[in-house]
Formats: structure tokens, sequence, C-alpha cells
């Protein structure tokens, strides 16, 4: 668990909501999934990003070339 | 008398719950039919709502066929969903994106709405794991929806389902107010030249692959749903494999949203379907699509600040990175040629779009892995 987490899971704000308790805990976790999972999701994107621009590089040069030898 | 009281044994076990089934299942037909709502998915669960929902229903039980159905179409490996992928795959050109590849950060951003969601479901009380499968209503994509909320063990996957795909066949009212919300006349009418790079065969043969092997090392749980979307799109592009192609894009898609839909309903049983749970389940939907969009738009006002003019980004593309293929593309167009008769956006928001086909099942992975360490699941 991560120092933030720790925190809030001993602190008691705890409070009703429409479909149960809402645990401090769990609303922290949830925002720390919001960041994990953006951050995960742009990390992936970012790397197909750069292997697509890559790739479209190396095989279009490929192509060039091969239209000028031919 | 008593002798024929087995006729009506069934009609006295009827309960209003289940009456309430079949109007929701007669709405979902009604959509289908009248208003063209995503028919192929709306049409099975609707009836099938009606067929889980008869005393002593013949589907149900150990022998039932609908519970045989789930139990190993969608329970056991989550089969159905995957092998639809296989056929989505087949359906999809990724050669807009190809061409044009910083449109998949659009496909990235457009999944926010999913953690706002997730947020929003735990501060109404929902735990953790049905909030992170009402989050991913917003994938916008029913397949992974249903997938994740399975795996995540939710009360609500029913809801989810109907849900996701009634909300998908909802994009051309939810994504044009989304849009206008956070958008000025001017942003919109923003033109973007296309200028489509030559994409070769061997990128368009080496993208899936490359992509279920990034997502795979990155987020594990992906593999299964981005690796069947891609083995379909390999099947598509290799160019050796045009008679598989047609059945995965074709008879093999069509077999499983029969099915698919009609093994659904099983969830839509009125004792497990009908609470204050399914209703904000619903509403948490349409939040999430709607913090898709806006998350789509204004990730393209952030990336305008820093380029140059002539390369200014129309905000609505960023919406089209939801999932909701090609629904998403098409509203794009249609508003850009509404605000100006002369801006054609179709191209660059279909490369967004199909970018948000793999951002969806990218953060369905995610999802999945985080719910890993986090739950245990």
């Amino acid at each position: 668990m991560n120092p933030i987490m720790a925190v809030m899971a001993v602190l008691p704000l705890d409070f009703q909501g429409l479909m149960g308790v809402v645990k401090s805990r769990d609303v922290i976790a949830s925002l720390w999934l919001m960041l994990k999972g953006m951050v995960g999701i742009f990390i992936v994107m970012l790397i197909i990003f750069a292997v697509v621009a890559i790739l479209s590089k190396v095989t279009g040069k490929k192509k060039d070339e091969e239209q000028q030898d031919g | 008398m008593e002798d024929f009281g087995f006729l009506i044994n069934s009609i006295v076990h009827l309960d209003w719950k289940m009456l309430v089934m079949w109007a929701i299942g007669g709405l979902l037909i009604w959509l289908a039919v009248k208003k063209d709502f995503e028919p192929s998915l709306l049409i099975p669960m609707g009836f099938g709502a009606i067929l889980v929902n008869l005393p002593f229903s013949g589907v149900l039980g150990n022998n039932g066929i609908v519970q045989w159905l789930f139990r190993v179409g969608i329970e056991a490996s989550e089969a159905m969903p995957l092998l639809l992928f296989v056929g989505i795959g087949a359906m999809i050109d990724f050669g807009p994106l190809l061409s044009n590849p910083r449109m998949l950060l659009f496909g990235g951003a457009a999944q926010f709405g999913i953690f706002m969601t997730i947020v929003l479901a735990v501060l109404l009380g929902f735990p953790l794991n049905d909030a992170m499968s009402a989050g991913i209503i917003g994938a916008a994509d029913g397949p992974t929806s249903i997938l994740v909320s399975q795996v995540l063990k939710s009360n609500y996957k029913g809801a989810i389902a109907v849900a996701a795909y009634s909300y998908m066949a909802l994009v051309p009212i939810i994504q044009p107010a989304a849009i206008k919300l956070v958008t000025t006349h001017k942003e919109r009418t923003i033109r973007m030249p296309y200028n489509p790079a030559n994409v070769s065969k061997t990128t368009r043969i080496l993208f899936p692959i490359i992509v279920t092997v990034i997502a795979g090392l990155i987020a594990p749980d992906s593999v299964a749903l981005v690796g069947f979307l891609m083995f379909g799109n390999l099947i598509r592009e290799c160019g050796k494999l045009d008679s598989l192609k047609e059945t995965a894009a074709g008879p093999l898609a069509n077999l499983i949203t029969i099915f698919l839909g009609i093994t659904v309903a099983f969830q839509m049983r009125a004792e497990q379907f009908l609470s204050w749970g399914t209703l904000l389940i619903m509403a948490l939907g349409l939040f999430a699509f709607v913090f898709d969009t806006i998350g789509g738009v204004l990730f393209a006002k952030v990336l305008n600040l820093f380029l140059p003019k002539e390369k200014k980004i129309n905000p609505m593309v960023g919406a089209a990175g939801i999932s909701a293929f090609p629904m998403s593309a098409r509203v794009i167009q249609k508003m850009a040629l509404k605000e100006d008769n002369q801006n054609h956006l179709l191209m660059h928001a279909v490369g967004a779009n199909v970018a948000g086909q793999i951002g969806s099942v990218v953060a369905g992975g995610i999802i999945l892995n985080l719910a890993h360490t986090m739950l245990g699941v």
C-alpha cells in the first residue's frame, strides 16, 4: 500500500452513499486507479505510436528505394 | 378440474417483477425495430429478457439452454465476447490510423470517462468491483464491457451489457450535446487537410502483431482482448486468408452476435435486474460516455496549445476516440459539415475512432490488471 492510501485508510472519513457506505480508502483507490489507468493507456498508445511511426518510415523508405531501382 | 391445474401453474406464479422485465424486453425490441438502436444485439437481449422471466422457464436451470450458453460461452472463458473480437478485427481497416498515427493518442484520451465513472460509482457507494465494471461501459465496446464485468464478478452484468449497447446506439444524441458543451463554434470549424501517408503492406501486417506484443507486455490481462481483435485483423491484412476473413467478418460475427445477446439476457432475471443499482448503473453509463467525449475533446484542445496554426486539430476529432465504431466518426463528420459545409473530417475521425477500438481493449486489460493487484480478482 502506498503512503497516501495508508494514511487515508486510518482516517475516519467514511460516509453513507446511495448504495452503501463509501469508504475513504476506496475513494483514494479509485483516484489512484484513474491515475494509473490513464497513464498506462497513454504509455501503451505512445509506444504503439512510436513503433508505427518508425515502421512507416522504414517500410516507406524501402518502398521508395524499390521504386527508384525499378 | 384439479387434473388440469398444470395448465395454469405457471400463470399463478407470475409476479409483477416478471411483467416489468417483459416490458423492458419489449422496450429493447421496440428501440431496435422502431429506432434502429443496435438491432443485432437489442433484439436478442430483449427477447432473452422475456425468455428468462417466464415462471419455471425451461431455458434456466442445469439443463436450460440459456444458462448453459452463459456458463460455457461467457462464464467459463468469456469465449463469446472474445470470438466476436476476431470478427470485429477482421472488419476494421486500420489504414486511416496507420497513415496518421498521432490519432492513437485520442484513442487513449477518450477513455477518460471510464475512470471518472469509477470514481463517481465509488462515491455513490458501489464496491470497487462493481464501480470498475460500471466504468468500463465507457469503453463504448459491448464485448469488453461484458468480459470485464464478468471477470470482476459484478452484480450488475445484465445492466452493464444493456447500458453499453444502448448508449452506443445513442452516440448520435449524446456526443453532439457533450461536444457543444466544451467547444466554441470557431473551434468546431477548424479545418484539417487530409494528406494520408502511404501505408505499406508490411506495416499493415506487422501492426496487429506489434500492438498485441506491446499491450501484452504492459498489461498482460489485455492479451485476450487485444490478441483476438488483432488476430482478426491479421487474418484481414495478411492477404492470404480471404476466405477466413470473409467468414470471420461475416458468418462468425453474425453467429456469435445472435447468441451473445440472448446469453447475456441470462443476467436479466427480474430478481437480479430490478434494483436501484441497475438504474444507477444506467445513469453511470451515460456519464461515462459523456466524459469519454469530453476527455477526447479537451485533450485535442490541450494539444492545440502546442501546435502551429496550420496543424491545429479540430477538437471534435478527439471525441471520435471512443470506441463506438463507426457511429462516432460519422457523428463528427456530420457535425463538422453542419458547422462548415466544406470541412471534411471523416478520415481523421475514422483514424481516431479505430484508435478508440484499441484504446478501449487496452483500458479493459489495464482495469483487469489493476483489479488483480487491488482486489485479488
